[in-house]
């Protein structure tokens, strides 16, 4: 068999060193020439370490992190390294300094040099300027040059404008993360996913609407956040409630109730132990191994498919800083509030966990010493159980990623996103800290309720099974409904009409030709806008008022409430653009309604609380 | 003399190769007809702060490359079209080096374009190919950029009386929400961006949206960042580390 030679542009930096590794994946090269170009007046840089460690092998690449297990057995996802094809060795490099602007003459010395053999030069991105010469038609006569692609192939681009495709390997995700300086654990990858997939997909099929309980309604009442207005027309859909559970169990499954809040889930030999909730915060996590089940199954375009993806601190001082901004986190938010269970609980979890005694006042807390007493009990840890503590030691993480035709693809999965500013706060935007990932662009959220915000990065789980054509669909955020779970909301639609029609003392009939304003389809009008739709009609300044009044009078009922409440309620009522119509601002603030409201409210400040809303007397 | 260019996502760049000649006309090849109207629109403005005529334009649709279409269907769909949408090419038309590295392959051996126009910082302007020409330096002041992206750079004081510098676009719809961009600076043509020390994470987080958000509007090329912190500037390629040449893939 003919050699392979190929060669491919090294530029300064380490910023093309995923496309040069994905080059020499993807190519099988017997030997690869480093091209490293510089312009006039600067020396050549030497090519990226962690390129050549690669090419050696996934040890030679875990060594470039000398410190990432010196601290702590630091669990991780071992890299791949470079995968000769049927197992032959690992292709010799050769590194060779070229004038930036004497590139062309080079190749044309190296296809003379290499004539008899398969030499090829790829065109990967990064240094167009330097091989704009090269692609000019005609410019080489016997190098194939060539394009590798994000799924491994190799497409050989000819001077006529024709093309041929090779098959090649993919550089694994995971290799691209490790090359990039960031090294990474990832919980499941498309063979573990796959394994269980009967029974995610069972758990979807079943899955049902979660009604709000009464339990639910005490724990609202107790946040310090008023709930968001969505949150009663936009419910979860889950697994754990009844009518879930009754057709999980018509499926054929079985579930098994265990303490701490976790259901056994049972199914075709598999078996699932779900969380259910947490320092009385309700869970979602087990949607990401649904929502990427529904991937590995309906994405074809996907080859690589990994959920959990953890991005490790990889230093001494940066774990020890890691787990001191946790710390003082944990602390704040326990000063905050120490009989909050949900805001509380973490810190003197951790404190009983190291035996160390909290008090009351944590005005001398000593937060060297517990950091350092986290950290021996860390180092006492082997690296499988360090994996429920990862959320110590990593710098972001991603719920789902991707990797195929496409390029990398990142998935944020949620239960539901009831605050529209979740999706532009600098806080919430997304759980990869944004300090970390800044390809936005690539980041899609999957959620999994009732009726979501529309927009084009929300993608609804029940839509996955469509394939990454659902992406392109204007429907793409809404949710597809079972039968079954048609059955439920329509049965549910049949007695309110019922009762609409006793109320009435008028069928529905009639209703819907007397009153069609409130019975046409406004997604039909305005499909964009179908989540503004409850938009109340204002005509004027005072209407505005007696509006907002009226809606805190009927939230109130008599009783006195928060302000953060009464916020709420009046951006229930009146939207931004109106209320910079009719106010000339787009906030309405706590002084305007006080003078405003006045002959409707009465408001009650707090030093260092929130504001307290009463009826006027 | 006609440039040939791909409609790619620093428009700064391909703008000053508009206007670095008397070109014939322009021909863009474009995925979407808005990106053109903008693109459009930024050369009327420099045009008309210049007192410049504008060049005619003319639009060639080409396959997009999006979060439907890969590469793999661009290749595919583009060579598929020929040889009915195969353009006549005059040897002394040019094809600039705007897109990503297989558009301009793609675009250079379907259409059989024999020269390139490149950009240099210290060259301009210039040839490669079966032609060599040296054509104008074009140079943005701050005003031009601020102007052409329809944008307002102010000086704002935060609480703790430091003053910031705050960019936002004319018609509101976005603006840095960072208060710790110290100070904004144009220099051979590229926006050099000042970054003070961000003290909290939530701070950070603005910082880091705010280089999102600039590398949306105006290219990752055409920004340099200075001081960024760590964790941000480790993913952000290109930092103020590394010579930046002027490409945009």
């Amino acid at each position: 068999m003919t050699s392979k030679i190929l060669a491919i542009i090294s530029p300064p930096g380490e910023d093309s060193v995923i496309s040069q590794a994905r080059a020499i994946q993807a190519h099988q090269p017997d030997m690869i020439l480093l091209l490293k170009t510089f312009f006039p007046n600067q020396d050549p840089t030497p090519t990226s370490t962690r390129l050549l460690a690669w090419i050696k092998g996934s040890r030679d690449l875990i060594d470039t992190y000398p410190e990432l297990c010196s601290l702590i057995d630091m669990p991780y996802t071992a890299p791949f390294g470079f995968q000769p094809n049927n197992n032959f060795d690992v292709p010799t490099v050769l590194e060779i300094d070229v004038p930036a602007n004497e590139l062309h003459l080079h190749i044309l010395d190296l296809e003379r040099r290499y004539e008899d053999l398969d030499f090829r030069f790829d065109i990967l991105p990064g240094a167009k300027k330097v091989i704009a010469p090269l692609l000019i038609p005609g410019s080489l006569q016997s190098t194939k040059i060539t394009y590798s692609l994000e799924e491994g192939h190799v497409l050989i681009l000819h001077d006529n404008g024709t093309y041929a495709r090779e098959d090649g390997i993919l550089l694994s995700l995971i290799d691209r993360f490790w090359l990039t300086g960031i090294p990474i654990y990832v919980e499941k990858n498309r063979e573990s996913i796959s394994e269980m997939s009967s029974l995610y997909s069972a758990l979807l099929k079943s899955q049902s609407i979660e009604f709000q309980t009464e339990k639910d309604k005490i724990r609202d009442k107790n946040r310090i956040k008023s709930p968001a207005p969505n949150k009663y027309i936009d419910l979860p859909l889950n697994s754990s409630n009844e009518i879930a559970v009754n057709q999980f169990l018509s499926l054929g499954g079985t579930i098994e109730y265990l303490p701490d809040h976790i259901m056994k889930f049972s199914f075709d030999n598999l078996v699932w132990e779900i969380k259910t909730e947490e320092d009385d915060f309700k869970l979602g996590n087990n949607l990401e191994l649904i929502a990427a089940n529904e991937i590995v199954q309906h994405w074809e375009d996907v080859v690589e498919v990994y959920q959990g993806v953890s991005f490790l601190v990889s230093s001494e001082v940066e774990i020890r800083a890691q787990v001191r901004r946790l710390l003082e986190r944990e602390l704040g938010e326990f000063q905050s509030n120490p009989h909050k269970e949900h805001t509380g609980n973490k810190l003197i979890k951790r404190c009983l966990r190291l035996g160390i005694d909290l008090d009351e006042n944590t005005d001398n807390f000593p937060i060297e010493e517990v950091m350092d007493s986290e950290i021996e009990y860390l180092k006492s840890l082997s690296s499988e159980d360090l994996v429920p503590h990862l959320w110590m030691l990593r710098a972001a993480e991603v719920d789902i990623m991707t990797m195929g035709e496409f390029g990398v693809s990142m998935f944020d999965v949620k239960q539901s996103m009831w605050r529209e500013s979740y999706l532009t706060s600098e806080k919430s935007a997304t759980q990869i800290s944004q300090n970390v990932i800044l390809r936005n662009k690539e980041n899609l959220f999957i959620v999994n309720s009732t009726s979501p915000f529309e927009r084009s990065n929300i993608l609804h789980l029940t839509r996955l099974s469509e394939g990454r054509e659902i992406i392109g669909d204007r429907t793409r955020s809404q949710w597809k409904p079972t039968d079954l779970n048609l059955r439920v909301v329509k049965r549910i639609v049949r007695n309110q009409i019922k009762n609409m029609e006793k109320a009435t003392g008028t069928k529905i009939e009639v209703l819907k030709r007397i009153l069609p304003e409130f019975f046409q389809d406004q997604t039909k009008e305005n499909p964009r806008s179908a989540i503004s739709s409850g938009a109340t009609i204002i005509q004027n300044k005072q209407d505005a008022i007696k509006k907002i009044s009226k809606a805190l009078l009927e939230h109130m009922n008599g009783k006195p409430c928060t302000w953060s409440e009464a916020a709420t309620v009046i951006g229930g009522v009146i939207t931004t653009e109106q209320k910079k119509q009719f106010f000339g601002k787009k906030k309405f603030t706590r002084a305007m309604a006080e003078e405003l409201l006045r002959d409707y409210i009465s408001i009650t400040y707090r030093t260092g609380k929130d504001a307290i809303v009463e009826p006027a007397k | 003399m006609r440039v040939f260019a791909v409609m790619g996502t620093s428009s700064t760049l391909l703008l000053r190769a508009v206007f670095c000649w008397k070109w014939n006309s322009v021909v863009l090849f474009y995925t979407d007809n808005k990106e053109v109207e903008i693109f459009r629109k930024k050369l009327a403005i420099y045009s008309k702060r210049h007192e410049l005529s504008l060049p005619a334009i003319e639009c060639f649709e080409i396959p997009p490359v999006d979060a439907l279409n890969s590469l793999s269907d661009f290749i595919q769909k583009i060579v598929a079209s020929m040889p009915n949408n195969t353009l006549q090419v005059d040897k002394d038309d040019v094809l600039f080096y705007s897109g990503t590295v297989l558009h301009i392959r793609c675009l250079a051996t379907l259409h059989n374009f024999k020269t390139m126009l490149l950009h240099d910082t210290k060259l301009g302007f210039h040839t490669t190919g079966d032609l060599e020409v040296q054509f104008d330096k074009v140079s943005l002041t701050l005003q031009d950029f601020l102007e052409v992206n329809q944008m307002i750079m102010t000086t704002k004081s935060a609480h703790d009386e430091r003053t910031y510098v705050s960019l936002h676009s004319k018609d509101d719809s976005w603006k840095t929400k960072s208060k710790y961009l110290l100070n904004v600076e144009f220099t051979n043509d590229k926006l050099n961006l000042y970054w003070g020390k961000p003290p909290t994470s939530t701070q950070r987080k603005f910082v880091a949206l705010d280089c999102h958000e600039l590398k949306e509007h105006f290219g990752q090329y055409t920004i340099i960042h200075h001081n960024l912190p760590p964790a941000i500037d480790l993913l952000m390629r290109y930092s103020s580390e590394i010579e930046i040449e002027e490409e945009e893939e």
